[in-house]
């Protein structure tokens, strides 16, 4: 392996030679090994690296910057969360406020009304508890007048 | 959005109790949405930092971020991607929105930091002086290399993860972090 090959593969994979592929290993390290110069590639590119991974430690100044971001969000979440829900009426009557305009529109609405007022006088049919109750009751207040 | 091969061929699952808080989320439940927020919060903005490097717009981009996972929590796959990785990808579209409109490649911002970081002679051996040069440099990168070295180093995600976050396929992405690298070298070697 010549230099020029170790200094293309350092760009490629990395330093970690567990990253190296396996049928270059070998000569990788041993060219790292014995030549002085790929020995410094390695290691500046190592020290590069080390360096990217490098993270400041975090200090209460960062916490309180995460901490007022998370805040700036909610409150824009609640803001917009109050937003939908009182825009749902008005968004509905945006919708349907149209049938009204027209002849056909008002003739439905007058008839979804009538029906409405039309069913407030009907009696309601007894449900199927009342209707079991009278079945029990009758015969039994029939067999009382009976009685001596 | 395209979906790669490798994106799909290599997922890694996000961790069951990160799916549950999800679930919640997309229920509107706030709490699950803040615990989330401060679990990634910090590495969100390490990242928005590095690569628009203003504070005020990283935070904004951070803020929509945290935005965008209430409002799209219901699609959030977990047999896709880890959160972090769906984040990132959120947040690297809007950074690199805002790095375009900004016109040129490097940032007029980070060419008035480029001269401030400028380390003394006798600071040029501390870790100090190298991590500015290094901030300096990656400046002066183009925005993706940029984005997959802080990703897979900075960020410590494996390559499928950081490739998923730059919607790219795997291949591309190590080949991008080739360039990165390379140009990277170039440039701390050339001072």
């Amino acid at each position: 392996m010549h230099i020029n090959d170790f200094a293309g593969m350092l760009d490629t994979y990395g330093t970690d030679p567990a990253r190296w592929p396996p049928a270059q290993r070998a000569a990788a390290l041993a060219l790292r090994d014995r030549d002085p110069a790929a020995r410094a590639a390695w290691v500046e590119a190592a020290r590069l690296e080390a360096l990217l991974r490098a993270r400041p430690e975090e200090t209460p100044a960062d916490r309180l910057r995460a901490a007022a971001v998370i805040a700036a969000s909610l409150a824009r979440i609640r803001a917009a969360e109050a937003r939908r829900v009182a825009g749902i009426w008005p968004r509905i009557w945006q919708e349907w406020r149209w049938l009204l305009a027209r002849p056909v529109g008002v003739g439905l609405a007058g008839m979804v009304l009538a029906g409405w007022f039309a069913g407030q006088g009907v009696p309601l049919p007894p449900s199927g508890d009342a209707l079991l109750d009278l079945l029990l009751t009758e015969p039994l207040a029939l067999f009382e007048d009976d009685a001596p | 959005m395209g979906v790669t091969a490798e994106w799909v061929s290599s997922p890694v699952p996000a961790e069951p109790a990160e799916a549950e808080l999800m679930r919640r989320v997309a229920a509107g439940e706030e709490a699950a949405f803040r615990l989330l927020a401060e679990r990634h919060t910090p590495a969100l903005l390490r990242f928005t930092d590095r690569m628009l490097r203003n504070r005020a717009e990283a935070e904004e981009v951070a803020q929509e971020v945290l935005f965008r996972l209430w409002r799209q929590a219901a699609r959030f796959d977990p047999d896709r991607a880890r959160l972090g990785t769906w984040l990132h990808a959120i947040a690297w579209r809007l950074c690199l929105d805002r790095l375009r409109r900004r016109g040129a490649d490097l940032p007029l911002d980070a060419a008035a930091e480029a001269a401030d970081a400028a380390p003394s002679p006798l600071e040029a051996s501390s870790r100090r002086a190298d991590l500015a040069a290094l901030e300096t440099h990656l400046a002066a990168l183009p925005h993706r290399q940029r984005a997959a070295l802080t990703l897979f180093y900075h960020q410590e995600m494996e390559g499928p993860e950081a490739a998923a976050a730059l919607r790219l396929d795997l291949r591309a992405f190590w080949s991008l972090l080739r360039r990165g690298r390379a140009a990277l070298r170039a440039r701390m070697q050339g001072g």
